[in-house]
This record gives structure tokens, C-alpha cells and sequence, in this order.
């Protein structure tokens, strides 16, 4: 008897052996973009350091590039570096029904999975297309009590997806690919409390070398029990109290997740998102920082919950705080990643601000909503209301708004012109005879001393 | 809520008793125990069989050998019956052996000693009906015991351990469904090699979560229905193996 993962295997094949019609395609694209663009933003962060430091530890054979390094490493730990790598600046896609970044895992199964297989641009993109959707789907089926209990979506669903991905760069079969994912049920990672910490981010990097790990047993002919996503004890049981299988396996091929991917414009919990939209609208009419007395951000009540932290002391801890995006907007009239760096973090301005500024959660504002009221010293009053959040699926990034983040996030590793030659080849990434041309261009020229 | 209930301060104490100089009549005891242990995996380790091979030769060229021996290893243990109770931390405790000459055998056993008593520790902490209704006991318990064994053969300090064990307890997996399969074995194994991974990450710098455990929203909060802080704190060094 055929179980989910032979049902989802069968349809994933079939999908990834039919052409893909514009919208997906632009839309894969736009998050392969996106997604790289933030590993080699990220490459340098100290916990990449950590992890190519622990990769010569543990002494594997060199044989993969990391987006962003000029190391070589085993293709496992590059994986997990590169997954790690595009999730940390919390500034990657969201699926926002799920609250998947599906991008982090499919880019670092793609890097990992590169030196063994060899694909053809083409075959990259449908296996990174796919790898998102299995997540989303996977995702779907068991929200939203899944990540309400206290699991990092991002990882359990990533394992899934990247067995996917993994699967088709090595050119498996469904019969194959329905044991990886068996194999995947029993590999999933994340807890929530994690959060704020370097293990977030390791969440994606880790399901990607899981979801290699799963298909490369399941070509050694290794395989995992049966009914491993629907049964008593199974996928669905243990990580959530909810499995719609139906919604995991309808319309593969026909209907896509993907296509409502988002893109961040601000580097942090996107729930933050919506405030920060109404601070930056603000900030012409605020003035000065310090005449400004008080800050009440209505919001949609999983802000506290998930960016709460009033005063954070260093740029992990900032991503996580929804009261220091508003300061830093209403200080200096834009977010991006200047704004996250613990020297900023810490000056007396934005510390001062935040002091006044308060979260006031109301269950009748929409998670891509938001409602400032600014009190000024002299007692002006002030109101910004954003009813989607910039980068919402409602407001989409443009294509060139995406460029531009792009550009900020890989000039500083790798020079001016490398932006728009990237671009360049993941727009046209099918016709490329070989997907290893876009990690190598990834690669600094020269190594930074 | 006082910090009984709330288990405060358990992955410290957990990490602390990781590293930690031990002696005394229960602790001997512990060690005769992981003595026999670790001559039985160390016969075993010679001729590990078909599962072993498979997993080896599918990771070969994808990851360090000290994590694909580890890997292989412990899913070899937990598929065999006689090794399956602590199969990740004998692994991880045979490993380490192997691929360092140097190491004193009384710090393998040692580390074997502690792996068993935190991996027990922890799992007296979550286990009802419930827990065991969806996860794998062993290949969960195994997170824990491989990485206090790790963590106690690296040398790392308590704060590093503790890190370490915050980047095992994320990863805490295996569905009950798996239980006695393949892919609970495996299970087993990668329990093993992660936690070789943990550690060397701690070790470099890695960050993660000061409570692992006892979190809001950590190991026992999320996969679990109960969490005992006596059952990892009562007596933790002056008692083993209850």
C-alpha cells in the first residue's frame, strides 16, 4: 500500500520532470537570489568561522566551496555552513502561512551536493524549486500547532525539503526519494528556545546535511518505517497535534507554496516588520530623537511573543526585538544591516528611545499590520498606520528593491561588479550548463586578511 | 515558581557534572559497568556488519571520518540487541579511542560512566506514556549521553559543555514509529556523530540556548509532556546508576 511519502515522492518527481511556467520560475528564482545574496553577506559571521574551524577538526575530505569563503570543506559541513550562513541575519524568505525560510536549506543542499552531482543549471533550480516546496508543504500540513509549541519550523520541515532537494541532484527515483523522505521523518531539528542564540541558524544548515544524509542512505537502499508521515508515532503524531496529509499532497505540481514566498527589506523577526514600515514613516515628521517622549506600537500579540526583548545589548539579540527596529528607524530614518550592529546596538541614542517606546498587543491587528502613536515632548501627537508590512505578500519586494538588497549584501565580500553578474546568472540560470559556475562566482578573488 | 518546579539552573548543573572530576564507591561502580561495556564494543567495533558498511561507504566522501565512524558505529549498536541500551556514547567513546592513540582508556570508560548517567538522567526527567507514545526513548536519550561523553573527552569546560549540549538537545529525534527499524537505528548513529560535531562547534565558539532543557520553549517544553528537575538534580555526581 502506497503511504504519504510514496504519494508526495510520485507527485514531486513528476512535478520536477515538467517544465516550469513563469511565475514559478521568477518566483524560484527571486528566493535563489535572495538567499544567496545573504550566505555571502553572512559568510564571515563568527559562527561560520566555528563551523569551518570544526569541519578541519573533524577532518573530512575538502571537497566543497561556501559562498562568501575561500575554504574548502566536506561537502556535510558546507552544507551546514551555507544553510547556516543565509538564515542568520534573519533577513532570508518567509513563507509567511507556515513561517518557513524555506531558502537556507534548498541553497546549502545545492552547495553541498554540487561537487558529488554536478547538475546543469536546470536541473539546480528544479531541485532548489522543489526542495522549497516539499518543506512548505510538509510545513502546511501541521501548522500552525506545529511552531506554536515550541518548534522551529524552519529546521523539522527543512529536513524534509532538503532530502527532497538532495534527492533530485542525485537523480533518484521516486521509489528512492520515498525512502529519504521515510529516512528524513526520523532527522528533524529545532527547538524555539534557541532563538536569539547561533543555534537558530544552525536549524537550516543542519536540516540540509540531514536531508543529503537521508538520500544518500536511501540510494544505499536504507529506508524508514512505513506510514512514516501519517502513522500513530509518526511525522505528524510527534511534531504537531494536527497532519492534514491531503493538504501536503494536493495539487503538487498545479499549485505552488513557493509562488507566496516573501522577501524581508529589514533584517530581523518579520513580525517586527509592519512597525518598523510605520517608525520609517514617521521618522521626517518625529524630528529628533530626544523630543520625542513616547512610543506605543500597537501590534498583532506574536510581536511579544516572538521579538519582545525591550532592550537588547548586542546585534543578535536586536533581531529579536521589535522595540529596537522602531528606535533605530525613528534614529536614522532607515533599517538594514548598519542598524543591527552591536556598536549601534549599544549607543546611548537608540538605548534612550527604546526606554520610551512600548509593545501593545491586540488580537484585532493583522499579523502584517501595525499602528504607532508618537507622543513628542511638546505634545504634538503623531500616527502612522501600516496595514501590510512592506515585503508582505500583499506589498511584495520588487524585483529591483530585491536587486538592491542583493547588491548590499554581497559588495562588501565581493566587490562591485560581482552583483550584477550573479544576478545576472541566476536569472538565466536554466540555460547554464553547469550550476558549479555560481558558486565559484560566489568566491572571493582574493582572500581577506 | 520556585526553581524545583521550574527546573532553573538544570542544563548548568547537567554541564557542570559533565566535566567534572568524579570518585567514590558509585562512581566505581558506574565505571566497572562502562569497563564492560567498552570491551564488549570494542569487540564488536572490529566487525560491525552490513548496516555499518552500507552507512560508511553512502557517507564516505561526505563528511569526516571520525563522524562517519561514529555514525556507523552507533547505528551498528542500536540495531544489536546486547549493545543497544548507550549505543551512542560507547560509540562516540570508541571512536574518540580510535582516532587518538594517545587516550588514556580510564577517560574512555570515564566518559562512558557519565554519558549513561546523563542520558538516563535526562530521560527520567521526560518519560511517561506519552513521550514514549511518539519518540524513540533511545534514540532521544542518545542525544544526551553522546554528547556528555563528547563533551567529556574533548575537555571542554562546563560553559563550552553546556553549549554543546544546547546544540544535542535541538536535535533531539527519532519517532517512536522508527523504534526497532533501520531508521531508529540510524537514529542511534547520528546521535553519535552529532554530537562529535557539538562539540568541536562548542568548542570554537559556537552560542547556544543557556537553558537546552528546561527552556520555555526548550527540549522538555517541546517534545515533552512532563519535565522532572529532581530526577537530572537529586544527588547528580554522588549517585549513579539508581
Amino acid at each position: 500500500m502506497q503511504d504519504v511519502a510514496d504519494r508526495f515522492a510520485r507527485a514531486l518527481v513528476r512535478a520536477a520532470g515538467k517544465p516550469f511556467d513563469e511565475p514559478l520560475d521568477r518566483e524560484a528564482k527571486r528566493t535563489l537570489l535572495n538567499v544567496l545574496g545573504l550566505a555571502i553577506g553572512a559568510a564571515r559571521h563568527p559562527g561560520v568561522d566555528a563551523i569551518v574551524a570544526a569541519a578541519g577538526d573533524l577532518g573530512g575530505p575538502p571537497l566543497a566551496t561556501i559562498p562568501g569563503r575561500i575554504e574548502r570543506i566536506d561537502p556535510l559541513g558546507a552544507a551546514l555552513a551555507t544553510g547556516f550562513a543565509a538564515h542568520v541575519d534573519d533577513f532570508d524568505d518567509t513563507h509567511l502561512a507556515t513561517v518557513i525560510h524555506p531558502g537556507a536549506a534548498a541553497l546549502a543542499v545545492l552547495v553541498g551536493l554540487t561537487p558529488a552531482t554536478a547538475p546543469t543549471g536546470a536541473q539546480a533550480l528544479v531541485a532548489f524549486a522543489l526542495g522549497c516546496e516539499a518543506q512548505l508543504r510538509a510545513g502546511v500540513a501541521i501548522s500552525p500547532e506545529h511552531y506554536d509549541r515550541g518548534w522551529h519550523i524552519t529546521g523539522t520541515c527543512g529536513v524534509v525539503g532538503g532530502a527532497v532537494a538532495a534527492a533530485l541532484l542525485l537523480e533518484l527515483d521516486e521509489v528512492a526519494l520515498a525512502r529519504a523522505l521515510r529516512l528524513a521523518t526520523t532527522m528533524t531539528l529545532g527547538h524555539r528556545e534557541s532563538f536569539g542564540t547561533m543555534v537558530k541558524a544552525f536549524h537550516p544548515g543542519k536540516a540540509a546535511a540531514n536531508g543529503i544524509s537521508a538520500a544518500l542512505f536511501a540510494r544505499a537502499g536504507l529506508d524508514g518505517p512505513a506510514g512514516a508521515f501519517e502513522a500513530r508515532g509518526g511525522f505528524g503524531d510527534a511534531l504537531s497535534s494536527r497532519f492534514d496529509a491531503e493538504q501536503m499532497l494536493d495539487g503538487i505540481g498545479a499549485r505552488w507554496e513557493l509562488l507566496a514566498n516573501t522577501y524581508k527589506p529589514y533584517p530581523c523577526g518579520i513580525v517586527a516588520h509592519p512597525a518598523i514600515d510605520a517608525a520609517l514613516a514617521l521618522a521626517p515628521r518625529a524630528g529628533a530623537p530626544v523630543a520625542i517622549a513616547r512610543i506605543d506600537v500597537h501590534c498583532h500579540p506574536l510581536v511579544p511573543e516572538l521579538m519582545g526583548n525591550p532592550q537588547p545589548t548586542d546585534a543578535l539579540e536586536a533581531r529579536f526585538s521589535a522595540i529596537h527596529g522602531v528606535a533605530a528607524a525613528l534614529c536614522d530614518g532607515r533599517v538594514g544591516l548598519a542598524q543591527y550592529e552591536t556598536e549601534r546596538v549599544r549607543r546611548d541614542d537608540v538605548r534612550a528611545l527604546r526606554a520610551k517606546t512600548a509593545l501593545r498587543p491586540d488580537g484585532a491587528i493583522a499579523r502584517d499590520e501595525a499602528r504607532i502613536e508618537l507622543l513628542l515632548a511638546d505634545g504634538t501627537r503623531h500616527e502612522e498606520h501600516v496595514l501590510h508590512a512592506r515585503g508582505s505578500l500583499a506589498r511584495p519586494l520588487t524585483d529591483d528593491e530585491l536587486f538592491e538588497k542583493f547588491a548590499g549584501l554581497v559588495e562588501p565580500g565581493l566587490g562591485a561588479a560581482a552583483a550584477p553578474s550573479l544576478a545576472a546568472a541566476v536569472r538565466t540560470l536554466e540555460r547554464a550548463p553547469a550550476f558549479a559556475a555560481l558558486p565559484a562566482a560566489s568566491i572571493p578573488r582574493h582572500a581577506h586578511v | 515558581m520556585s526553581s524545583a518546579t521550574t527546573g532553573h539552573g538544570v542544563s548548568d548543573a547537567l554541564a557542570a557534572f559533565i566535566v567534572a572530576p568524579h570518585a567514590g564507591t558509585w562512581f566505581e561502580r558506574a565505571c566497572d559497568d562502562a569497563c564492560e561495556r567498552y570491551l564488549r564494543g570494542s569487540t564488536a567495533a572490529a566487525r560491525p556488519g552490513p548496516l555499518a558498511a552500507s552507512i560508511a561507504a553512502a557517507l564516505a566522501s561526505f563528511a569526516g571520518p571520525a563522524y562517519v565512524r561514529a555514525l556507523a558505529l552507533g547505528a551498528a549498536f542500536a540495531a544489536d540487541p546486547s549493545l543497544a541500551d548507550g549505543a551512542a556514547t560507547l560509540a562516540v567513546a570508541l571512536v574518540a579511542g580510535e582516532h587518538d592513540a594517545g587516550l588514556d582508556e580510564g577517560d574512555a570508560i570515564a566518559a562512558i560512566a557519565v554519558g549513561r548517567e546523563a542520558e538516563r538522567r535526562v530521560v527520567a526527567a521526560v518519560l511517561d506514556d506519552a513521550f514514549a507514545r511518539v519518540w524513540d526513548v533511545a534514540a532521544i536519550g542518545a542525544r544526551f549521553g553522546a554528547v556528555a561523553a563528547a563533551a567529556r573527552l574533548t575537555a571542554l569546560d562546563a560553559a563550552q559543555a553546556r553549549t554543546a549540549l544546547g546544540i544535542a538537545a535541538t536535535q533531539a529525534a527519532g519517532t517512536a514509529l522508527a523504534r526497532g527499524t533501520q531508521a531508529g537505528a540510524l537514529a542511534g548513529g547520528k546521535a553519535a556523530a552529532d554530537a562529535l560535531e557539538a562539540v568541536a562547534l562548542a568548542r570554537h565558539g559556537f552560542t547556544a540556548p543557556a537553558a537546552p532543557l528546561e527552556g520555555r520553549r526548550g527540549f522538555a517544553a517541546v517534545q515533552a509532556t512532563r519535565f522532572d528537575p529532581s530526577a537530572i538534580l537529586a544527588q547528580l555526581g554522588t549517585r549513579w546508576g539508581a
